[in-house]
């Protein structure tokens, strides 16, 4: 499975394809959160708008037949992303048997070749990256994607620290949305900044303005080339704005500046790019996410609870 | 193994093998390297190189994760718990991810992850190092549990377990780690329950080193005993305990843990609902108290069950 | 304890001389026991400077602490001994010592298990406004665990009166901390949560009492967390199960004559020698030793004569009610 090429030949960021990418990404997300407002998918979905930019800056740079990326809560632009078939997403996150997990494991719990899993609990995906890591073949990495939650978290520290000192080849992404659940970074810890940790561990850090799809595929790239050459892990903070509330259903009022989509937009604009083409692509976009649902729903047959003991394990026991 | 190993030796010698065997087996830990408190993996690190066996910090969550991520990556991991005590600071990882990945992805993943641990009293160590915590993990669907009891029912459950696609459990007994006793049926599957004697009169089940106990208490009681080792502590499997009851009608479910504990509950409950026609008395069931464990000689001794213990409940059940 | 002449040097010997009596009597303590020789100065510098509201969390490794607080030897060597005279009457043994008359209420041998419920003590403190401080000690491996760093994190957010003092018996590895951590120093770890860190030589008496002495007053003036490293030698007879002690019943006379390469490391030898460099009269010293020995004596015997724990006990004091 490869994810979708957003670079040119020469492989910098294809700015246009990026575009379209993230198009994709933020309309599936559109049409999850009215699928939730109308019932159609029940579940606490955390989702991703503002984040597109790092999902798709950061796939761009990695080769996804032999990296692996361990995604948090709020997944599913990772997986999109990555090129993980939008279907199979949405049959999941519609309890499908044909979804991404056959229904099993819904929004929380996604998972895939390339993107290996999702998680409930925070950070409770990096230390089995670290693992994961051990056994990649040379050149390979692993992506850890982390919120700025986790980094409070005793699993965060003891991850990176084991990460450090047997020098895997982890990145470590952080979305910093500057909200953990419902309360503000402030109100989590006296420390501003994640990419600080760097120094604390010894290894390379760096940040990045995450609403800015070609600077994160650049900090990423530069971050994850000794990285592939064996010298350890690095960490990556990268800075977006939380544009809906923690969870679908959020009775709280949240506001968030900084739309990475319009951020690429108005690049493209600057380059001489019709802003109708763009605006008609995002319509497109919606329609077509929009009729994916509904196609789901009509289509996909329902999870049977009759597999479930048969799930638990690979091999039953007698 | 060698015929006189005792437990822990026969399990290093089964690690050792499995590493031999398979490059993917890797061994994570405190201490493993040196060898550890006792002495599971001495001489591996020197064999197999400090690559496959690795020490770690005092951090189980996090190595316990590694674990995980180790199995997803297509190891075969060995982890060491010191103390199943500890397993405290590592549920997460190993209650959320190990035993519910199969089942969250739909089947894609599995998790062959091998966690051996110790558990048990008599070491006067207290409260944080004494605990059976055998329940804890049996009601968490997706893990499996082993408990070994011989030296060579340890090396056949290190090798299932390293085998084995699924998160395994293997937790030993303290009380047994430098035992060298062996017991019928020591050839046979560690998956599954095993009659160690026959008997007409009552049923005892028992685990770990309750199993040598009941055995010592058999052979004192009057009624005729039948003696099953557990064996495997999750999934259950009653059949077995069906199987005798179908002759003995008198059940006694002998395990170490605080009587609040979830593992006799479960045996009992699930024989209770299968096998409520086979009984001609109440079935009794043998715990510790609902306490903590206490360190001095004397309070540990008092908590811990012994043979008569044993004995008097089969007479008891005898008399219905 | 008695008022003393040096009170620093009485509190580290009371430490020292219950640990190696405890070690000659190994085989009489059921299960595993660790001791605090070598860093007894740490121990007299907390001491010296905790007040009756503060709360001291320990760990494994409590003898010394214990000790240099004024907790009774007697009860003391009755818990690790299994008698009935402990302060648990023998359901904690060595592994959960406590005195809460002393401010130690409980002690945790989950490897930094302690330091959160000290966490909780100082933060309802603050909240009640009441006196008081949070002492919480581990050792260097415990650095390791998440918990710890979960700890600096809230301290520093709610501003809590906790110091933590960190007993390292490891030496740094290869540009780094210890071997099992990556961090170029472990005063980082703290700093990084940006509790203000401080490390001093803990085989130095004096160093590590201004150490202490400095991080308390901060944190009584109301400043918030604070962090100490006491860094000491390790012991050559601390082992995975029981100790040993390789090295014999120190002299006082080997601060001059030192026997052991040791020696030059030992806490108590160099509070010895600073006494002596200060005019103290060795004799006066060796009563001072003498006496602290004979309280040690007494105090095993008493807990070796008491009865063993009676069994009714064990399953006392479960839940606070029914």
């Amino acid at each position: 499975m490869t994810a979708p090429d957003v670079t040119t030949a020469g492989g910098r960021l294809d700015l246009d394809a990026a575009h379209a990418q993230m198009s994709r990404v933020r309309a599936f997300e559109e049409a999850v959160a009215e699928g939730h407002r109308d019932g159609s998918l029940p579940g606490l979905l955390h989702l991703s708008m503002g984040a597109e930019a790092v999902a798709v800056g950061l796939m761009s740079v990695l080769d996804l037949e032999r990296d692996r990326v361990y995604s948090s809560h709020r997944p599913h632009g990772h997986f999109l992303a990555a090129g993980v078939d939008p279907r199979a997403v949405m049959a999941e996150l519609a309890g499908r048997e044909t979804g991404l997990c056959r229904g099993r494991g819904g929004t929380m719990h996604l998972m895939s070749e390339p993107v290996v899993m999702a998680t409930g609990i925070v950070g409770g995906t990096l230390p089995i990256a670290v693992g994961h890591a051990l056994r990649q073949p040379p050149g390979a990495v692993v992506v850890a994607i982390f919120g700025d939650g986790a980094v409070q978290t005793g699993i965060f520290h003891e991850s990176l620290n084991l990460a450090a000192l047997w020098k895997v080849p982890v990145l470590f992404v952080c979305e910093n949305n500057g909200w953990a659940e419902f309360s503000s970074r402030e109100e989590h810890t006296t420390v501003g900044g994640v990419v600080r940790y760097g120094d604390l561990y010894g290894i390379p850090a760096a940040e990045v303005d995450g609403a800015d799809v070609a600077a994160v595929a650049e900090a990423a790239a530069e971050l994850l080339a000794p990285v592939r050459d064996g010298a350890g892990p690095a960490l990556l903070e990268c800075h977006i704005a939380r544009l809906r509330p923690h969870y679908e259903g959020d009775w709280r009022e949240h506001r968030a500046e900084g739309d990475p989509l319009v951020a690429v937009e108005q690049a493209l604009v600057a380059r001489g790019v019709a802003a109708e083409a763009l605006a008609e692509r995002r319509q497109a976009d919606v329609h077509e996410a929009r009729a994916l649902l509904a196609s789901v729903l009509a289509d996909e047959p329902a999870a049977d609870p009759r597999h479930d003991r048969d799930l638990v394990f690979a091999r039953s026991p007698r | 193994m060698s015929r006189n190993d005792n437990l822990v030796q026969a399990a290093r010698a089964a690690l050792d093998d499995a590493m031999r065997r398979d490059p993917a087996v890797h061994v994570l830990g405190e201490d493993v390297v040196s060898g550890g408190p006792f002495a599971l993996t001495k001489g591996l690190a020197d064999r197999h190189g400090v690559a496959r066996v690795r020490n770690t910090p005092i951090c189980e969550g996090a190595f316990i994760g590694a674990g995980v991520g180790l199995a997803l990556a297509g190891a075969r991991p060995f982890v060491d718990i010191m103390f199943n005590d500890f397993m405290t600071a590592a549920s997460d990882q190993l209650f959320n991810n190990a035993a519910k990945l199969h089942f969250m992805g739909g089947g894609r993943y599995s998790v062959p992850l091998t966690v051996w641990t110790i558990a048990g009293a008599g070491t006067r160590w207290g409260a944080h190092h004494s605990q059976h915590l055998d329940g804890w993990f049996a009601q968490v669907a997706g893990l499996k549990v082993l408990s070994p009891t011989t030296p060579r029912m340890a090396y056949a459950s290190v090798t299932a377990a390293l085998e084995d696609p699924d998160p395994v459990v293997v937790l030993v007994d303290r009380a047994l780690l430098y035992d060298r006793v062996a017991l019928p049926g020591d050839d046979g599957d560690p998956w599954a329950p095993r009659t160690v004697r026959h008997g007409d009169d009552v049923t005892v089940v028992a685990t770990g080193r309750l199993v040598h106990l009941a055995l010592e208490a058999a052979e004192q009681a009057r009624p005729s005993v039948e003696v099953i080792d557990l064996q495997r502590i999750a999934p259950l499997d009653v059949e077995p305990i069906l199987a005798s009851l179908e002759r003995t009608s008198r059940l006694v479910l002998v395990h170490d843990e605080a009587a609040c504990g979830a593992l006799s509950a479960l045996v009992e409950s699930a024989v209770y609902e299968r096998g409520f026609w086979l009984l001609d008395a109440p079935i009794r069931r043998l715990t510790s108290p609902a306490t903590p464990v206490p360190a001095a000689a004397t309070l540990e001794d008092a908590y811990m069950l012994t043979a008569d213990d044993v004995v008097a409940a089969v007479e008891a059940v005898m008399a219905g | 304890m008695t008022a003393s002449t040096w009170p620093r040097l009485e509190r580290m010997l009371r430490g020292r001389r219950f640990d190696e009596r405890l070690i000659d009597v190994r085989e009489r303590v059921t299960g595993v026991f660790h001791v605090g020789i070598g860093q007894e100065a740490t121990a007299a510098a907390i001491a010296a400077v905790r007040e009756p509201d503060d709360v001291l969390m320990l760990n494994h490794r409590s003898h010394q602490h214990l000790a240099a607080n004024g907790t009774d030897l007697a009860p003391m060597f009755a818990e690790i001994l299994g008698r009935d005279l402990g302060p648990l009457r023998g359901r904690g043994g060595t592994l959960h010592l406590c005195d809460a008359d002393r401010g130690v209420p409980y002690t945790s041998s989950m490897v930094g298990g302690g330091v959160p419920v000290g966490l909780g003590v100082a933060l309802a403190k603050r909240r009640r406004g009441e006196p008081g401080i949070a002492i919480c000690c581990f050792g260097d491996g415990a650095l390791g665990e998440g918990v710890l760093h979960e700890c600096f994190n809230i301290a520093r957010l709610w501003d809590l009166p906790v110091l933590f003092v960190c007993e390292s018996n490891s030496a740094p590895a290869a540009g780094q901390a210890t071997a099992s951590q990556s961090a170029g120093a472990l005063t980082d770890l703290p700093q990084a949560h940006r509790v203000p860190a401080s490390r001093a030589d803990a085989t130095d008496p004096s160093a590590i009492d201004d150490a202490v002495r400095t991080a308390v007053a901060a944190i009584r003036g109301g400043g918030g967390p604070r962090f100490v490293l006491a860094q000491t030698a390790p012991w050559p007879g601390n082992a995975t199960f029981l100790p040993t002690n390789p090295l014999g019943r120190v002299e006082l006379s080997r601060a001059e004559r030192p026997d052991h390469e040791w020696d030059a490391h030992d806490p108590i030898l160099n509070e010895v020698r600073a006494l002596r460099r200060d005019g103290a009269d060795p004799e006066a010293l060796r009563a001072l030793d003498a006496r602290v020995a004979a309280e040690v004596e007494d105090a095993l015997r008493a807990a070796l004569d008491a009865p063993p724990a009676p069994a009714s006990v064990a399953f006392e004091n479960v839940r606070a009610s029914a």
